[in-house]
């Protein structure tokens, strides 16, 4: 893909220069070519830590059953390419067939540790997944500085508010939920 | 310098030998399996202890004293001046003999993975010497690790003896890394002698995406090359081993060990390269590292960088002129003409890199990839000293 962009950035440019000198020319199709080595050496930037993982720990606390599916932004803040569109009637059973084999410059599947927790066809999480996802929550919260109280997986209020605090500085609805967008902007992943 | 390995105090270990040692962040993020990870509880870490934290089931602990483990469960203390070994890590974990190596050090330079002790050649400045001993075991051994290395990981090198004495072990393992680390850019030191033999290069077609062989060629002529890897036919099995790679669309560099014999030809192997290799990606002409085999052959081998200045320049104008992408490793600034001074890395890895006394004054320094840390008065260039900057204007 990048191999792509820089050919068809290539092209452009060409045609820009074709109204100039030869000259001109010589010296985009050189730059062409050195932009199209450098690709090789190019990192991607990692995709959000939960793309497309049904998020059974979002509606926590709260009575909509479809809470989980508002967000699907990266909080993360690294920029990405090709992120799958988040289709919310998607459960895991029923996620895109695998796309052709990733090109090299492609975002990368992520393989089987982002599978799904539990069997995918669940939707709710069980009280030992969900104390699970509570300490994981906690510990990155006290690792970036906020005081969630003991790492213990019970969602108290000193947990409620350190996540509320953390939504709020990080551009989120401060609505102290486990939210896909929360997740990703915490580094939680979904998984396994 | 540091250590790669330790003896350490530890109790109960029973789990795997790899683990990856957990801080609070590595536990929120859920990429690895408890079972597969040791919770950092030493002070320094700064993590709260968490009864319900401890009660999970991690692999063991990292503590300062045994008392701070959960009691009955695994850990290990290590020394408080040796291994430095910090959350991200991958450590091995060894109970028979108390022994504790880090195999994976996160933000590290030069992360290797040691495929085999074995090799086919002999050479004279081996840094490495080779052990002709049954290590398959390591085939599946760094399956494991690779699973404990972090996604963002920029680079990773695959070294030994020889990688491709493990043959398919040695695909087995690209493919893990392909599957595990696919934004890694991985590199393979070999000598190309395999590729027609146990390990053809069209065994390696597109494994990883982002792959390089790092194959060193000393001479334009085969009795040196020959001489400096110890080993007869070598010269014609790694040429026809470079175009096997070539041929199998994998991308190559060529590393020079900058030996005396070697600069003697370097201009010679420079025109060699380019006439007979132009789709080499990448030649690194690299500085002698004053260890192992080298040691025993320092008369034969050694040669100032200060020495060298003009088969290096005159070698680097060439190919660079040619468009080949050519680099200098393992040589200070303060050895090296200024006009070389851009093709400079900084390749010593970090936890082998060393600085003089003579260093403390330089204005390059930061720029500099200093010294091996092994090194010694015999094996230091005369040229040595700090650069004031404004001297080399001065002096235009």
């Amino acid at each position: 893909m990048r191999k792509s962009l820089a050919l068809t950035g290539a092209a452009l440019a060409a045609a820009q220069g074709a109204a100039h000198s030869a000259d001109r020319a010589a010296t985009t199709a050189h730059l062409t070519d050195m932009a199209i080595r450098d690709a090789d050496f190019t990192v991607t930037l990692a995709a959000p830590l939960n793309v497309n993982i049904h998020n059974m720990y979002a509606s926590h606390a709260s009575h909509s059953s479809h809470a989980s599916h508002a967000s699907h932004s990266s909080g993360s803040g690294g920029s990405y390419r090709a992120a799958p569109v988040y289709t919310p009637s998607y459960t895991p059973a029923y996620r895109p067939a695998p796309a052709p084999a990733p090109a090299p410059s492609t975002m990368p599947d992520l393989g089987p540790s982002v599978a799904p927790l539990v069997s995918p066809n669940a939707t709710r999480a069980t009280g030992d997944q969900l104390k699970m996802m509570i300490m994981r929550v906690q510990a990155a919260l006290y690792s970036k500085g906020y005081d969630p109280g003991a790492i213990d997986g019970v969602m108290t209020s000193e947990t409620k508010l350190a996540l509320a605090k953390f939504q709020g500085a990080h551009g989120l609805p401060a609505n102290s939920k486990m939210t896909t967008a929360t997740l990703n902007a915490l580094g939680v992943a979904l998984g396994p | 310098m540091h250590a790669l390995d330790t003896k350490a105090a530890m109790g109960g270990w029973s789990g795997p030998t790899l683990v990856k040692v957990a801080g609070l962040s590595d536990f929120a993020a859920g990429q690895l399996p408890i079972e597969r990870m040791a919770l950092d509880l030493r002070m320094q870490a700064g993590a709260p202890t968490s009864s319900a934290l401890a009660a999970l089931p991690w692999a063991g602990f990292l503590v300062d004293e045994p008392e701070q483990a959960p009691n009955g469960r695994p850990w290990v203390a290590l020394p408080p001046d040796g291994l430095a070994v910090a959350a991200g890590d991958a450590i091995e974990v060894r109970p028979e003999t108390h022994k504790v190596a880090r195999r994976y050090r996160r933000g590290g330079n030069n992360n290797i993975l040691f495929a085999t002790e074995r090799c086919n050649s002999f050479c004279v400045m081996c840094s490495q010497p080779p052990r002709d001993i049954q290590d398959d075991w390591r085939v599946q051994h760094l399956c494991d690790l690779v699973e404990l290395i972090d996604r963002d990981t920029s680079q990773l090198t695959i070294t030994g003896g020889e990688p491709t004495l493990l043959g398919q072990g040695l695909r087995r393992v690209i493919e893990h890394c392909a599957a595990h680390l696919p934004q890694t850019h991985i590199q393979v030191l070999s000598n190309g002698r395999n590729f027609g033999k146990e390990a053809p290069a069209s065994t390696f077609v597109a494994p990883h995406p982002s792959l390089i062989w790092a194959v060193p060629l000393y001479a334009d002529h085969y009795a040196l090359h020959d001489y400096i890897v110890q080993s007869s036919g070598a010269f014609a099995e790694t040429v026809r081993g470079l175009y096997a790679l070539e041929e199998a669309k994998q991308r190559i560099e060529i590393r020079v060990v900058l030996v005396k014999p070697v600069v003697a030809r370097l201009p010679e192997l420079a025109r060699f390269i380019y006439r007979n290799f132009p789709f080499i990606e990448h030649i690194a002409l690299m500085g002698t590292e004053p260890t192992g085999f080298a040691k025993a052959h320092r008369d034969e081998l050694w040669i100032d960088p200060a020495d060298m200045q003009a088969e290096l320049t005159e070698a680097v104008e060439f190919l660079s002129a040619r468009d080949l992408r050519v680099s200098l490793y393992n040589l200070p600034l303060c050895t090296l003409p200024k006009p070389l001074w851009p093709f400079a890395k900084r390749s010593i890895s970090d936890w082998k890199q060393h600085y003089l006394p003579a260093c403390e004054a330089c204005e390059v320094r930061t720029r500099c990839g200093g010294l091996f840390a092994w090194v010694t008065p015999e094996w230091t260039s005369r040229s040595i000293m700090p650069i004031k900057e404004t001297y080399s204007c001065a002096s235009h």
